[in-house]
């Protein structure tokens, strides 16, 4: 991958904006010193008029939504076939996903996404805009809950095998391996070669940032074929986005499946709650669920028309971004984290088109991250073992603000040295690296990667 | 207008940062050269504070208490007479405890998260006031079709289980206290089951006369409230089942507001039982074993003055009006069966002010903070009050002549950019909490008063 080298200087930007010209704002870039569970709640300041539509956005992201037919009227219209009926159960305070609620059961923040092998000739508009072949009877994702007279799809017993490593110096870890079985599947078996792939609620920091990245920025570090050698490559995912009708970059979700935010918020609607809106028409349902199809509608349209899918994702996008927390180590970790070579797919800093620099510690592209964490899902671009690195900003404030850390794709890392740990592939040197790091050295690491 | 700046250097040392908004918001608080307040002034404001919410919450649960033998008499006769008369007591149960509200999202006996306030306590907010309430839940409703809902808590005789997600089944061939609080936030947050809500839906039933998407016309017009028909309590099949629950929930009700008013009792001390433990500590005034359970008189502002920032700003601003406004719906008004939402927007709004000026009813009650103010702080903070005062009297009286609230929120209501504007102000009072903090010593951000969630959906 080709290096951009840019300085770490931490300027923020701030802004008052009174136009009431919302497209023209730059409030993506400003960052909150708050360290609280809220951290990731706070919004930078807006006219008046601007905070109203942001709440709006989050009155609809907040407020549960409930069964159709119902008196309520604004957030009528869930399922038929559902994981969550508000979208802040997925991501607590407005955070990272939780892989097991406190009974030990799967929790809806880790849902399994479906998909059967493609055909290259047939399905091919289903290719086009899915990027997969949903499973035929279950759909793109199985729901855990059904409305009244809707049956929910299935549920999944998670199982953890520990795997015990040991670091360079003799100190041992445990990883711990997880194992997912489909339960009470109530439409019948599932076919034979699907693939079930568990994806985990990602944390909601920045976005409207990354989307701010001009395509060129991130174009720039992609080296699909390693022409320099360094073992890293670096692909983008290009997809399809229903808004526009148009194939765009992807940089949302562990697979890079979204181009927007306003994409993935559709795309979420959809598939974790039920919710039919403009960029994805129809109710939740297969052709196989006949009570799905049949379920009452809500009323006056989508579930979530336009307006509202816009005021949710002003709302995301007008969140704040954690400050750095510059503490202890944070210096010298930064310079292990440059030179073990983490810094190449996580790439510590981008200059938005508005000319904001942030720090996200990602470079949005797909890696191969090898087998042993490969989940079987492709999607566009995206192969069986690829994923966009995810950005790391907030990483330290993750457990505070769900309460629980489960990093990864499927969530089966319980600290940062876990995830680190589970690395392979294009990555498997950068772990290996960590692996021989002594144990201060590891600590130096992970206090600078809790402090961005 | 955009005004921008640009801070060089390590944003760990930038804090409090401040805007300067369009037509208010956050301004730079100016060193007055006032002298620090001192420990002892500290301890008198925050005594006053204590002093309000014993006085407030003990009228409160007077007024439940009439509220729930008001219940009792119609439950013993449903007649329209002891149906109206248990509607005042309500809507006169509703005034004390709207001025209490300010006493929320502060760490305090009614919603702390977590510690020792919330183990002694139990954080009653959700069970008292939770809102909004999908009232599918409860009893039936019927639709724009004119079609009834039901499998509701009423009509199900055994077992009843919550749609929703993760939602656990209770048994509710009685109706007890006991299972409307298994109930209550059962599968998600508007899975309200007990309260002030849940109370309003069974005197009031159904007020769907105005929504953004369909014209119902259940009950219809500008001053039309919901009009639940007293055979519903008679002759209709569950009428019994609705009395229970009535008297249920008011039970609950009444010994909720006993738990959080014995939090700030004055006259004994027992953290074992609670009673006066909460006031013991926020004065520092506990002793021997319960002496670590004392706050410090800097992190009691801080938490007091960030909660009255947050509660008029995302609570009443926000969440009650704001959402309103624009959605607009009628499930997004807060007490939205009864029409009684003019009177928690006043009532809610003049317990920020109560407690800022340390007044209740009109009368001081001590030193207050609004006291220690600099005068041009005073006077910045005046002018927002004289502006809401007018506002909100005026969302009061068009409720009581011509429209209710959810009238006034509709597009095109002469007064719907009356009730925006007055929540603007809210808005702008609620950040005038950062200088009050700071005349304190205490620095706070804008994040501070705004936005914190309300409830912890994660649990």
């Amino acid at each position: 991958m080709p290096r951009v080298t840019t300085t770490l200087t931490l300027t923020g930007f701030l802004f008052a904006a009174c136009s009431s010209d919302r497209a023209t704002q730059d409030t993506t870039a400003i960052y909150t010193q708050d360290k609280s569970k809220h951290v990731f709640t706070k919004a930078v300041k807006l006219s008046h008029e601007d905070e109203d539509y942001r709440i709006l956005g989050k009155s609809f992201f907040k407020i549960p939504w409930v069964e159709a037919p119902s008196a309520t009227t604004a957030r009528d219209g869930l399922g038929p076939l559902f994981s969550a009926n508000t979208c802040i159960h997925c991501h607590p305070h407005n955070g990272a996903g939780i892989a097991l609620d406190k009974d030990g059961n799967i929790h809806r923040s880790l849902v399994m996404r479906l998909s059967i092998p493609s055909e290259k000739k047939l399905n091919n508009d289903l290719m086009l805009r899915n990027g997969f072949i949903p499973e035929p009877t279950y759909g793109g994702q199985l729901s855990f809950n059904g409305v009244s007279d809707v049956k929910y799809e299935g549920s999944v017993a998670l199982s953890y095998v520990e795997r015990k490593g040991a670091f360079e110096d003799g100190e041992t870890y445990t990883l711990h391996e997880p194992h997912y079985e489909l339960k009470n599947l109530q439409y019948g078996a599932i076919q034979q070669d699907a693939n079930v792939a568990p994806h985990i609620a990602l944390a909601l920091i920045g976005l409207g940032a990354i989307e701010d990245i001009a395509v060129e920025e991130i174009l720039k570090n992609e080296d699909i074929d390693d022409k320099d050698k360094d073992g890293i490559s670096g692909k983008a995912n290009w997809v399809y986005n229903p808004e526009t009708n148009t194939t765009a970059l992807g940089r949302f979700t562990w697979k890079a499946a979204s181009a927007t935010v306003k994409h993935q918020s559709a795309n979420a609607a959809h598939n974790d709650m039920g919710l039919s809106n403009p960029l994805y028409p129809s109710d939740n349902c297969t052709d196989k669920q006949e009570e799905c199809l049949k379920a009452p509608k809500g009323r006056g349209g989508f579930d979530l028309p336009m307006e509202r899918l816009d005021a949710i994702t002003y709302y995301l996008k007008t969140l704040k971004i954690p400050a750095q927390r510059r503490i202890g180590g944070f210096e010298k970790g930064q310079e292990l984290f440059d030179e073990l070579g983490c810094v190449k797919c996580h790439v510590d800093s981008f200059t938005t088109e508005k000319g904001v620099e942030i720090h996200p510690y990602s470079d949005f592209l797909l890696h191969d991250m090898g087998e042993r964490l490969g989940d079987g899902h492709t999607i566009f671009k995206a192969e069986a073992n690829e994923f966009r690195t995810p950005p790391l900003w907030g990483i330290g404030l993750y457990e505070k603000v769900s309460g629980e850390l489960n990093l990864l794709h499927d969530g089966r890392a319980k600290s940062i040295s876990e995830a680190i740990l589970w690395h392979g592939g294009e990555a498997q040197a950068q772990k290996e690296a960590f692996r021989q790091l002594d144990k201060k050295q590891r600590e130096t690491l992970l206090e600078f990667l809790k402090g961005i | 207008m955009k005004l921008e700046k640009k801070i060089v250097g390590s944003l760990a040392l930038v804090s409090a940062l401040s805007f300067v908004g369009c037509g208010g918001g956050g301004s730079d608080s100016s060193d007055t050269g006032a002298s620090a307040i001192s420990a002892a002034e500290k301890k008198e404001v925050l005594t006053t504070y204590a002093d309000i919410a014993l006085a407030n919450y003990t009228d409160a649960l007077n007024d439940a208490i009439a509220l729930q033998s008001a219940i009792d008499t119609f439950k013993a006769s449903p007649t329209e007479e002891n149906l109206a008369t248990a509607k005042t007591a309500w809507l006169s149960a509703r005034e004390s405890y709207g001025t209490t509200e300010i006493f929320r999202l502060s760490n305090g006996p009614v919603d702390a998260e977590e510690g020792w306030v919330l183990t002694l306590y139990g954080a009653p907010e959700g069970q008292m006031n939770a809102w909004p309430l999908d009232e599918n839940m409860i009893d039936y409703t019927t639709d724009a079709d004119g079609n009834e809902t039901s499998g509701n808590i009423i009509d199900t005789a055994g077992v009843f289980t919550p749609s929703g997600s993760e939602a656990s089944s209770v048994d509710v061939t009685n109706i007890t206290k006991e299972a409307l609080a298994a109930l209550n936030e059962n599968g998600g947050d508007a899975n309200v089951a007990t309260g002030y809500h849940a109370i309003e839906f069974l005197l009031w039933g159904q007020d769907q006369d105005y929504n953004s998407f369909v014209d119902d016309t259940i009950t219809n017009g500008a001053l039309a409230a919901g009009e639940r028909p007293l055979t519903d309590f008679t002759s209709a099949a569950n009428a019994d089942r609705r009395l229970d629950y009535l008297d249920a929930a008011s039970d609950l009700l009444v010994e909720d507001l006993n738990n959080t008013l014995a939090a700030w009792v004055s006259s004994e001390t027992n953290c074992t039982t609670g009673v006066g433990c909460y006031r013991g500590a926020l004065l520092g005034e506990l002793s021997g074993d319960d002496a670590a359970k004392n706050i410090a008189a800097d992190d009691a502002l801080r938490d007091i003055f960030a909660g009255m920032g947050v509660f008029i700003k995302s609570e009443l601003a926000n969440e009650r009006m704001a959402v309103a406004v624009y959605t607009p719906s009628e499930e997004d008004e807060h007490s939205c069966f009864s029409d009684n939402t003019h009177r928690d927007i006043a009532t809610n709004y003049q317990g920020f002010v109560n407690v800022l000026k340390g007044v209740y009813k009109g009368s001081s009650q001590g030193t207050s903070f609004y006291s220690k103010l600099s005068a041009e702080d005073k006077s910045s903070i005046d002018q927002l009050i004289a502006s809401i005062d007018t506002r909100v009297g005026t969302i009061d009286s068009v409720a009581k002549s011509a429209y209710h609230f959810d009238y006034q929120i509709k597009n095109g209501n002469s007064n719907q950019d009356n009730v925006k504007y007055a929540h603007y102000d809210m808005r702008d009072l609620g950040d005038k909490m950062v200088d009050v903090a700071g005349r304190f010593g205490i620095t706070l951000s804008e994040d501070d008063v705004t936005d914190s969630e309300e409830t912890d959906v994660t649990k």
